[in-house]
Order: structure tokens, then sequence, then C-alpha cells
């Protein structure tokens, strides 16, 4: 849907007549949003353990961004409207794999942390028929869970990860970057 | 040189809504009059309390036409849709609306990455979000 409807801003008259203008902001995988347990278990504390789901390979980098990094570049780009007018601008924080995350996570929580690792097989079964899903996954998200399967399974299979010269971090240096370890530094506290 | 200073933002007090609009009362380099646009009945954002910058609008989208969304927009320099699910369609006529009443810049809801999903023996690429129907990409 939201293909359809950029798609549709882009190219509105008052687009075209220069009237307006637009900027289309695109991110990695949200990574700190506490309320999804599945999709971002890192996020809990109260937990003895941690199982991170992953499809396909684990050594696969994807991009991630934090939700206040996102903003922040939001709003830098409106304080220099020259830069983003009529762009297509996206925005990582981090792009890293599930097993560099698990590895982090591990390290700065303490607690042990489990990958779950399912085939690529299993993202078809459950794209097919999400009522074929896991309870565990298919509870406890505000997303369908064949939606999460196809994210997770994109990046199990390295593909979901801007390349260069599609990422625009440079053109608001001042928007720092929040990273994996930076986040999980000041969630568990800074390890040396 | 092209300032804004007056932003309406849709979706205000939803999960990128509420971040988008910390950060544009947090924004160090320059301030900005912001007027949250929220579905009716529903808890206004945090950061809105009692602000003098931050404008609440309860309107619900479906019921509201583009005449009545260009009234509310006069004077806004910049959309920013932070929309999710069934409420994007309004897009189409906030933008409609917007481009009626002089609106210089538009953000719709992007922030995220588009994904192909291609099934095993099968040539196609086809658009998330997954459904029943799903539509071929090009």
């Amino acid at each position: 849907m939201k293909s359809r409807l950029n798609e549709h801003a882009i190219l509105h008259p008052a687009i075209e007549s220069g009237a307006m203008s637009y900027t289309v902001i695109g991110c990695g995988d949200y990574y700190n949003q506490d309320r999804e347990k599945v999709w971002c278990p890192w996020t809990q504390t109260d937990v003895e353990e941690y199982n991170i789901h992953i499809i396909g390979s684990a050594d696969a980098k994807a991009d991630f961004t934090h939700l206040d990094d996102f903003a922040a570049y939001l709003v830098a780009s409106l304080c220099e409207p020259e830069k983003s007018h009529n762009a297509h601008l996206n925005f990582p924080s981090d792009t890293i794999s599930h097993a560099e995350i698990a590895s982090l996570l591990g390290r700065y929580s303490g607690k042990p942390v489990h990958k779950e690792v399912y085939g690529l097989e299993d993202m078809h079964k459950i794209i097919a028929d999400p009522k074929q899903a896991p309870k565990e996954l298919s509870e406890g998200s505000a997303f369908p869970v064949d939606f999460w399967f196809l994210v997770k399974g994109c990046q199990g299979q390295d593909r979901f990860r801007w390349a260069p010269g599609q990422r625009h971090n440079h053109l608001f240096p001042e928007v720092e970057v929040t990273t994996f370890e930076k986040y999980f530094q000041k969630k568990f506290g800074k390890k040396e | 040189m092209t300032t804004f200073s007056t932003v309406a933002l849709f979706g205000a007090n939803g999960q990128i809504g509420t971040c988008i609009l910390q950060a544009l009362l947090g924004c160090k380099k320059q301030s900005f009059e912001v007027t949250c646009f929220i579905p009716p009945d529903s808890p206004a954002p945090p950061s809105a309390t009692d602000l003098s910058n931050v404008h609440i609008r309860e309107i619900d989208l479906t019921k509201t036409s583009k005449e009545e969304l260009g009234k509310v927009l006069k004077g806004i320099d910049v959309v920013v849709s932070a929309l999710n699910g069934p409420a994007l369609e309004a897009q189409y006529k906030i933008q409609d609306a917007a481009a009626d009443v002089g609106v210089k810049r538009y953000y719709p809801s992007e922030y995220g990455m588009h994904h192909i999903y291609r099934k095993p023996d099968d040539p196609q690429g086809y658009m998330h979000p997954v459904r029943k129907a799903i539509p071929p990409a090009i």
C-alpha cells in the first residue's frame, strides 16, 4: 500500500508544478520497538534469557534504524529544506547481522542468548499459509506474522540493506546514529 | 532561503508520530509550531501536554472532507504523515487539501524499506504486505 501511496504522492500535480515538494524517508528495520517482543526481543529486560528468531543466514547483515535517530533525521531534513527538496532519502542507524546482535546482547545483558534459525522454506510455507506459523511468533505483535517472515527472510537472504549510494546519512551529519552496541550500552550499562 | 516553521503531523500519537513530535520539540536549530492530528477520543501524545507551540486536533480522517482538511491546514508549511494501517488511505485527500491551501512540503508515511518477495520457481516478485491477494511487482 505504501508503495502505491508514495507513487501517487510524488507524482501529484502540485509536485509536478513546483507548488509543493516532497521528501520520502526510508529506514531499516526499527529495532527499539519495546512493544514488539518477537521483532525486538532485545528490548525486553524482564526475561531470564533471550531467543532471537532468525530466518536464513544469521551472518547476513541487514539495515536497522533506531526510532529516535529516524525522528532526528526527519527534523534535520526540515531544518535544511534545500537538501531534502524532492528527495528520497534512506537512513539506517546500523548495518549488522543477527549473529553480531546476539553476541553483543549476550555480552551487555549478561544473559544467555539463543538463536532460533528457521530455513527459507519456512518463510515460503508461512507466507503461503500464515495459520501454520508457530504460536509464539503469531501472537504478541502488532504486525501480521507473514509480514514478519517476509522481512526477516529478506534479512536472512542478505537483501535487507541499502546499497552504497542509497544511504543518505551524510546529508545531515549532525544526526548521530545509535548502533546496537550504543543501544545496549545505554540499556544494560557499558562493558569494557 | 526556505524556512519551514509550521508543521502538521498526522498520526501524532502513534509509535512513529510520537518520536517525530519529540524530535520537533527538542530541535536545537529552530522552533516549530506543530499541529498534531490524532483520532477522536485517543490519547494526546505525552510530549504535547501544555505546550503553547503544540495544537491538538482530534479528527476522524474517514469522515472529514478535503475541504474541511484544507481549512485546518491553512498556514501550514509542511505536512508530515505518520499514519499507518487503514488510515493511510486518507493520505490522498490530505495531500490534495494541502496542495489547495499552499502547503510547501509533503512527507508521505514511508519510513521503511520495500521488500520484494520471491517465491521458489516463480520469476515474478511480489510487494509487501503479503495478503491473500498479492499484487505482482514490476
